[in-house]
C-alpha cells in the first residue's frame, strides 16, 4: 500500500511537471509576417565546415550584393552552416525543437523520408511564378531528382553524376603481362561477365608466373567493375538494393543480392582468394595501401577524370580503363539538393535566391558565395578559371570556402587552377549529357516501402554481414555462406518486398 | 616504538615485479602512440607502426593546433567546467547520498528507488535535448557542461554504501552533543570520505576532460567548445571529407592517421600530470583519527 | 495518569520530534540531489513515447503518429535476435564478474604495495587507456593481431608455434581477446574505487590478526575482502541492470566490423546500428527500451539472491 502510495505520488508530480514543462516547449519563437517594404530574412542551412574566419566578412558582401538583383532589394541571408559530419544529427535536432530554417541543403538527408515527413514545400508553382529561369537553365532529367510523385520539391545541385569509377593498372606490369588494348576492348565491350573475368586472370596467373603477383587485386569497389553496371537501382542505394538489369524490359525486380551476377562474383572471387590473387589480409588491412606503388596492387578501383587513358601517380605510370561501357547517370543524386521549409514565410523570395544560385544570371553572386571575395580569396587566372589565395579553401582551418556543389549549380562555379581547361565539358557534355550517357530508369521514382522498414533494416544487416567478406573472396566455403545470406534474407520477406516494389515500378513506368 | 617499513622483502620484491610487467603492456602501446605520433604520415603507409619513427615529424601536431585562439579558448572552457563541474558534482552527489545511509530516514527506500530507476531507464537524446535547449536554454553556455551531469545515480548509490561503513556511533556521539544534521554532514562524513571523493572526482574530472559530445550537440559558439571536441572536430572533418573524395564530391585527401594519435597525447597529457596530486588523498588514517578524537 | 506513564509519553514525544526534526533535516539535504535528478533524469523520460511512434521530427514527439508495437518488429523478428541476445548477455555477464575480480584484486595489491612512489607510477601508467579512444586501441590491436604484419604472429613464430592465422577470420578466439582487452581497458580506473575503500580500514585490526599468527593472504582475506563486500554487492546489482547493453565501443571497433567475427562478437547495439540507416529513431527508442526493461528484470532477480545471502547488502 505504501510503495504504491509512493508510486501514485511520483506519478502525479511527474505529470504536472510534464504539463509544465509542454507550455514551456513551445519551441523558439517564430518570426511574425513582415509588411512589403520590411527587412525580409531567411535562414539557409547547409552543410560545410562550420563557420570560418571570414565567413561573416564574405556574407555582408553577399548580402550587400545581393541587393542589387531583381526583386531581392530588401532580402538578406542568415547562413547557418553545419559540419558535416555532424549535419544529418543537427538537422533532426534542429527539427525536433523547432527551430526555423527557410532553405536547407539535403545532402547526409534521406531526402525522400524528409520530404514525406512534410519538411519541404512545394515548388512546382513557386519555379513558374517566381524562378522561371530555373526551369531553362537546368535540364529536365536533373529536376527529377527533386521529384515525389511528379511534384517537385528540391532544386537538386547540378555537378558530374555519372561515377568516376577506372580500374586502374600499373602500365609497366600490363606492358610485361597482358595488352592494355584487349583489356579496354573487354571492359567496353564485354561479350559476357565472363570474359570480362578471365582478361584479368590471365593477366594475374602471368604475373604470379613471373613472380610479380605483389599484392594482386583488390577487390574493393570490385563490384562496380563486373556487377554494378550492369544494375538499375531502383530502392536502396548501396547495401540491401532492388534492382533491375538494365535492358530488361520487363523490369523485373530482384534482390541485388540474389542475382546470377553476384554469385558469379562471390564465385570468382573466393577463387582469386585461392590462387593468391587477392591478398590473405584483405579483410582486416586498410586497403588504401597498396595503390599506386611497387610491389603494389596489380589492378585496382580508384577514381579518375574522364577521357583520361594514362596517370602518373607516385611516379608511377598507371593504365586508367573507365568502369562503365558508357556513362551511366544513377537514379540518385549523391550531392542532394536544396529546398524550401513549409514554414518559410517568404517562398517566393527564396526560390529567386535559389534561382540566384543555379542560373546564369546569378553567377557572379554565386561564386561569390563559393570561392568568396575577388582579390581577398581568389584572383582570376584565366577565363573561367581561379587561383586561391589568403588560406581560402573548405576546411575549417581555411578562411573562407562552400563547397560548390551544396551551394549549386556547378556549371556556374569558377574553375580552380588545379582542374584541367576542359573539365566543364568532360562533366557536362562528355558524362552528364553525352552523346553515349545512359540514364536510369528510376529518376524520379522514389518507393514507398515504409511498410516494410523493419524488413528491410534487417535485410541492410544480412547484407552488410555477408556482402563484403563474399566479395573478397575470404570466406571459406564460400557457398555454404552464399546459401545462409539468401536464406536469411528470404526470412526478412524479401519476395514479398520484391512484389510490392515491382507494382510500384510497374505504375511509375507506365506513367512515364 | 616506530616500526621500520621493509621495502626490500621477497614479498616486495616479487609484488614490484609483478606490477612492472603488468605497466608494460600498458607502456608499450603508449609509447607506440607517441611514436606515430611524431612520425610522418608516409613513413606509417610505408612502414607501418614502430616503436621508433623512421621519418620524425611533427606534422600531425601543427595541424590539430592550426588554430591557436580558437585552441586557447578550448583549453580554458574545459578546464572551467571540468574543474567547477567535479567539485559541484562531488557535493550534490554526496549530499543527496548522505540521507539514504541514515538507517533511521524514513524516505530511504523511495528516495532509493527514485534514484534507482534512472539508472534503467533513459529518454534518450530527443527528449533530453528538448528539455536542454527550449526548456532551460543551456544551450551556447557553459552550464550544459555542468548541470545535466551533476548527480549520478550510479555515484549516489555506491557513496550511500561507503557511509553506511561509518561506525554509527560517531553519528550518535555528534548527536548527543546537539549536532544538527547539516553539522554532522559538513563536519563528520565530508571529511571522512575524502579518499572516496577524491577517486570519484578524480573519474569525473577525467569524463567531463574528454567529453565531445555535449559540445557537438549543444554548442555552436567557437569559444566554448570542449577541448576533445574540437581536436575530435578536424579529425571527423578530416575523415568526411575523404569519404567525399570517394564519392566523387571532394578532391580532398588529409593524412589522418598521424593525426589521431596526435590528438590522443594533446588530450591525455595534462590528465596524467594532474592524477598524482588526486593519489595523496588516498591515504589511510583518517578514520582512525576521529574515532580516537 | 502515574509519573512514569507522563515521563513516558513526554520522552515518546521528545523523541518523534527528535526524529521529525531528524527527518526533515535529512530531507532538506537531499533536496537539491533529488530535484537535480527530476529535470535531467526524470523529465526526458517521456521520450519513451518515441518507441511507440513513428517519429515525424516536423511534428515532434506529440504530433508524431502512434504506430503501436511496430517498432519494436526490427529487434524481435530478426533472423539473428537469439544470436545477438545471447552474445550481449554472456559478454556482460562475463566483463562484470572478471572486472570485478581483478579490479578489486588489483586495489588489494596496492594496499599492500610499501613504497608510495611506486604505487603512484603503477596507478598512473594502468589509467592510460581512459584517454585513448577506442579508435586508437583498435589500431594498436590491429598492428599486433595483423595477419600480414602483426606482431603477434611474428612471436609466435619464433617459439615455433603456427604463424599465419588470420585472427580477423577466426571467430572463436575473440571472446578471449575482448575480455582480455575490456579488463585491460578498465582495471586501473576500477581499482581505484576499492583502493579507496580500502583506505577506511581500521589498520589496528590488521595488527591483531598479525598478532594473532594470520599471513598477509589470510589477513586479506578476512579482513580486506569482507570491507569490500558492500561494494562489491552494489556494483554487481547494478552492474545486472546494464547486461542488455554492451559495450558498443569495444565490439564494433576492436573487431574493424569484420562479418566473419559476427557470430561471436555480434551484440544489440552493434546490430542496431549496422541496421538502422539514417538513425531511425523509433526503433532505436524500441530497442533500447526493450534492453532497459529485461535489465529491470535482471536487478530485481539479483537483488533477491543477494537478499538471501546477506540481506545487509541488498539495495531494497
Amino acid at each position: 500500500m505504501k510503495k504504491i502510495k509512493k508510486l501514485l505520488t511520483l506519478g502525479l508530480a511527474w505529470i504536472i511537471a510534464i504539463t509544465l514543462m509542454l507550455s514551456g516547449c513551445g519551441g523558439r519563437s517564430k518570426e511574425t509576417a513582415s509588411s512589403a517594404n520590411e527587412e525580409i530574412k531567411l535562414k539557409w542551412v547547409m552543410s560545410g565546415s562550420g563557420e570560418q574566419s571570414d565567413s561573416q566578412t564574405v556574407w555582408e558582401k553577399f548580402n550587400e550584393k545581393l541587393k542589387t538583383y531583381e526583386g531581392m532589394k530588401n532580402v538578406s541571408v542568415e547562413f547557418k552552416i553545419i559540419p558535416f559530419s555532424d549535419y544529418t544529427q543537427k538537422f533532426l535536432l534542429m527539427q525536433t525543437s523547432r527551430e526555423h530554417f527557410d532553405i536547407a541543403q539535403t545532402y547526409q538527408l534521406n531526402e525522400i523520408k524528409e520530404i514525406r515527413n512534410e519538411t519541404f514545400m512545394e515548388l512546382g508553382d513557386l519555379i513558374d511564378k517566381n524562378a522561371p529561369e530555373i526551369k531553362k537553365d537546368l535540364p529536365s532529367f536533373l529536376m527529377k531528382f527533386g521529384q515525389v510523385n511528379g511534384k517537385q520539391y528540391l532544386i537538386p545541385n547540378y555537378q558530374m553524376l555519372p561515377s568516376l569509377w577506372n580500374l586502374w593498372l600499373p602500365k609497366k606490369m600490363v606492358d610485361k603481362y597482358s595488352d592494355i588494348s584487349k583489356i579496354r576492348e573487354t571492359v567496353k565491350n564485354p561479350k559476357s561477365n565472363t570474359e570480362l573475368y578471365d582478361v584479368m586472370e590471365t593477366y594475374f596467373k602471368a604475373a604470379k608466373a613471373g613472380g610479380e603477383l605483389g599484392m594482386g587485386f583488390n577487390p574493393n569497389c570490385a563490384g562496380l567493375l563486373f556487377t554494378e553496371r550492369l544494375f538499375d537501382g531502383a530502392y536502396g542505394q548501396y547495401s540491401s538494393r532492388f534492382v533491375v538489369k538494365i535492358g530488361d524490359e520487363t523490369h523485373k525486380i530482384v534482390e541485388v543480392h540474389k542475382t546470377d551476377e553476384i554469385r558469379q562474383l562471390y564465385a570468382k572471387m573466393a577463387d582469386w582468394y585461392q590462387k593468391d590473387y587477392i591478398r590473405k589480409d584483405v579483410l582486416s588491412a586498410n586497403l588504401n595501401d597498396g595503390k599506386a606503388r611497387e610491389g603494389g596492387y596489380l589492378a585496382y578501383m580508384n577514381q579518375a577524370n574522364y577521357g583520361v587513358e594514362v596517370i602518373n601517380e607516385n611516379g608511377m605510370d598507371m593504365y586508367v580503363v573507365y568502369a562503365n561501357p558508357s556513362p551511366f547517370v544513377p537514379s540518385v543524386n549523391v550531392a542532394g539538393g536544396n529546398g524550401i521549409s513549409v514554414n518559410c514565410e517568404h517562398p517566393d523570395k527564396a526560390i529567386k535566391l535559389l534561382e540566384l544560385m543555379n542560373t546564369e544570371k546569378g553567377k557572379d553572386l554565386y561564386n561569390l558565395l563559393v570561392y568568396g571575395i575577388e582579390g581577398t580569396h581568389f584572383e582570376k587566372a584565366g577565363d573561367d578559371k581561379i587561383k586561391l589565395i589568403n588560406n581560402a579553401g573548405e576546411s575549417s582551418g581555411s578562411s573562407y570556402g562552400l563547397a560548390k556543389w551544396i551551394v549549386g549549380n556547378t556549371k556556374y562555379a569558377y574553375l580552380l587552377k588545379s582542374q584541367p581547361d576542359d573539365y566543364k565539358d568532360m562533366v557536362f557534355n562528355k558524362l552528364n549529357q553525352g552523346e553515349t550517357t545512359k540514364y536510369s530508369e528510376f529518376i524520379g521514382f522514389s518507393a514507398d516501402l515504409s511498410k516494410y522498414e523493419a524488413k528491410l533494416s534487417q535485410i541492410d544487416a544480412v547484407a552488410k554481414e555477408f556482402h563484403n567478406p563474399l566479395s573478397y573472396g575470404a570466406l571459406g566455403d564460400w557457398e555454404k555462406r552464399y546459401e545462409e545470406m539468401v536464406q536469411k534474407i528470404n526470412a526478412c520477406q524479401a519476395d514479398e518486398i520484391c512484389a510490392e516494389l515491382q507494382k510500384q515500378v510497374d505504375d511509375f513506368i507506365k506513367s512515364k | 616504538m616506530k616500526k621500520s617499513k621493509k621495502k626490500f622483502t621477497v614479498g616486495q620484491i616479487i609484488l614490484n615485479a609483478l606490477f612492472v610487467l603488468v605497466c608494460l603492456t600498458y607502456i608499450v602501446p603508449f609509447i607506440l602512440l607517441l611514436s606515430i605520433s611524431f612520425s610522418s604520415e608516409g613513413a606509417i603507409k610505408e612502414y607501418g607502426y614502430t616503436l621508433i619513427p623512421k621519418a620524425f615529424s611533427i606534422e600531425a601536431y601543427k595541424q590539430i593546433f592550426n588554430n591557436p585562439q580558437m585552441l586557447i579558448n578550448a583549453y580554458i572552457t574545459t578546464i572551467i567546467y571540468s574543474i567547477g563541474g567535479t567539485l559541484i558534482f562531488l557535493f550534490i552527489t554526496s549530499l543527496t547520498a548522505y540521507p539514504l545511509s541514515r538507517r533511521n530516514y524514513k524516505l530511504r527506500n523511495f528516495t532509493t528507488w527514485y534514484l534507482f530507476i534512472t539508472t534503467l531507464f533513459g529518454g534518450g537524446l530527443v527528449p533530453t535535448y528538448l528539455i536542454n535547449t527550449n526548456l532551460l536554454h543551456l544551450d551556447n553556455t557553459i552550464w550544459i557542461y555542468i548541470l545535466p551531469g551533476m548527480v549520478s545515480a550510479w555515484t549516489v548509490i555506491i557513496i550511500r554504501t561507503f557511509y553506511q561503513g561509518i561506525p554509527e556511533s560517531l553519528v550518535d556521539a555528534a548527536k548527543l552533543d546537539g549536532a544538527s544534521e547539516f553539522r554532522i554532514y559538513f563536519q563528520i562524513m565530508l571529511p571522512l570520505s575524502v579518499p572516496v571523493l577524491a577517486s570519484f572526482g578524480f573519474m569525473t574530472l577525467v569524463g567531463k576532460w574528454n567529453d565531445w559530445n555535449t559540445s557537438l550537440i549543444y554548442i555552436t559558439d567557437t569559444r566554448l567548445f570542449s577541448l576533445q571536441f574540437l581536436l575530435q572536430k578536424v579529425l571527423r572533418e578530416a575523415e568526411i571529407l575523404n569519404k567525399m573524395a570517394e564519392q566523387g564530391l571532394s578532391t580532398y585527401d588529409i593524412p589522418t592517421e598521424t593525426m589521431r594519435y596526435a590528438m590522443a597525447i594533446a588530450v591525455a597529457g595534462p590528465m596524467l600530470f594532474i592524477f598524482p596530486f588526486f593519489q595523496k588523498y588516498f591515504s589511510k588514517g583518517i578514520m582512525i583519527g576521529s574515532i580516537k578524537g | 495518569m502515574s509519573k512514569i506513564d507522563v515521563q513516558h509519553i513526554n520522552k515518546a514525544t521528545k523523541i518523534k520530534r527528535r526524529n521529525d526534526t531528524t527527518n526533515f533535516q535529512l530531507f532538506l539535504l537531499g533536496l537539491p540531489g533529488m530535484v537535480a535528478v527530476f529535470i535531467f533524469h526524470y523529465l526526458p523520460m517521456f521520450g519513451i513515447i518515441i518507441a511507440f511512434k513513428k517519429f515525424n521530427p516536423n511534428k515532434g514527439l506529440f504530433g508524431s503518429q502512434w504506430n503501436g508495437f511496430d517498432n519494436f518488429e526490427f529487434f524481435f523478428t530478426t533472423p539473428d535476435a537469439v544470436r545477438i541476445i545471447r552474445n550481449t548477455v554472456l559478454y556482460s555477464i562475463d566483463y562484470l564478474f572478471l572486472e570485478m575480480v581483478f579490479s578489486v584484486l588489483v586495489a588489494i595489491l596496492f594496499y599492500n604495495l610499501i613504497s608510495r612512489m611506486a604505487l603512484k607510477v603503477y596507478n598512473t601508467i594502468m589509467i592510460l587507456p581512459t584517454f585513448v579512444s577506442m579508435v586508437l586501441i583498435a589500431y594498436i590491436v590491429y598492428a599486433m593481431l595483423n595477419p600480414a604484419m602483426g606482431i603477434l604472429n611474428r612471436y609466435l613464430g619464433m617459439i615455433g608455434l603456427p604463424n599465419d592465422v588470420d585472427w580477423y577470420s577466426t571467430p572463436a578466439a575473440w571472446p578471449w581477446i575482448l575480455t582480455v582487452m575490456k579488463i585491460w581497458n578498465v582495471v586501473g580506473m576500477g581499482a581505484i574505487i576499492y583502493y579507496a575503500a580500502l583506505m577506511g580500514i581500521d589498520e589496528s585490526l590488521f595488527e591483531a590478526a598479525r598478532v594473532d599468527g594470520a599471513n598477509k593472504y589470510q589477513q586479506m582475506w578476512y579482513i580486506a575482502l569482507p570491507h569490500l563486500a558492500a561494494i562489491i554487492a552494489i556494483q554487481l546489482i547494478l552492474g545486472f541492470g546494464s547486461i542488455f547493453n554492451g559495450d558498443f565501443g569495444l565490439h564494433y571497433q576492436l573487431t574493424r566490423d569484420v562479418g566473419t567475427l559476427y557470430p561471436t562478437t555480434d551484440i544489440i547495439n552493434t546490430y542496431t546500428f549496422r541496421g538502422l540507416k539514417d538513425g531511425n529513431m523509433s526503433v532505436s527508442a524500441a530497442v533500447g527500451l526493450v534492453q532497459s526493461v529485461l535489465g529491470v528484470i535482471m536487478v530485481l532477480g539479483v537483488n533477491l539472491i543477494v537478499k538471501k545471502i546477506s540481506p545487509e547488502n541488498s539495495m531494497f
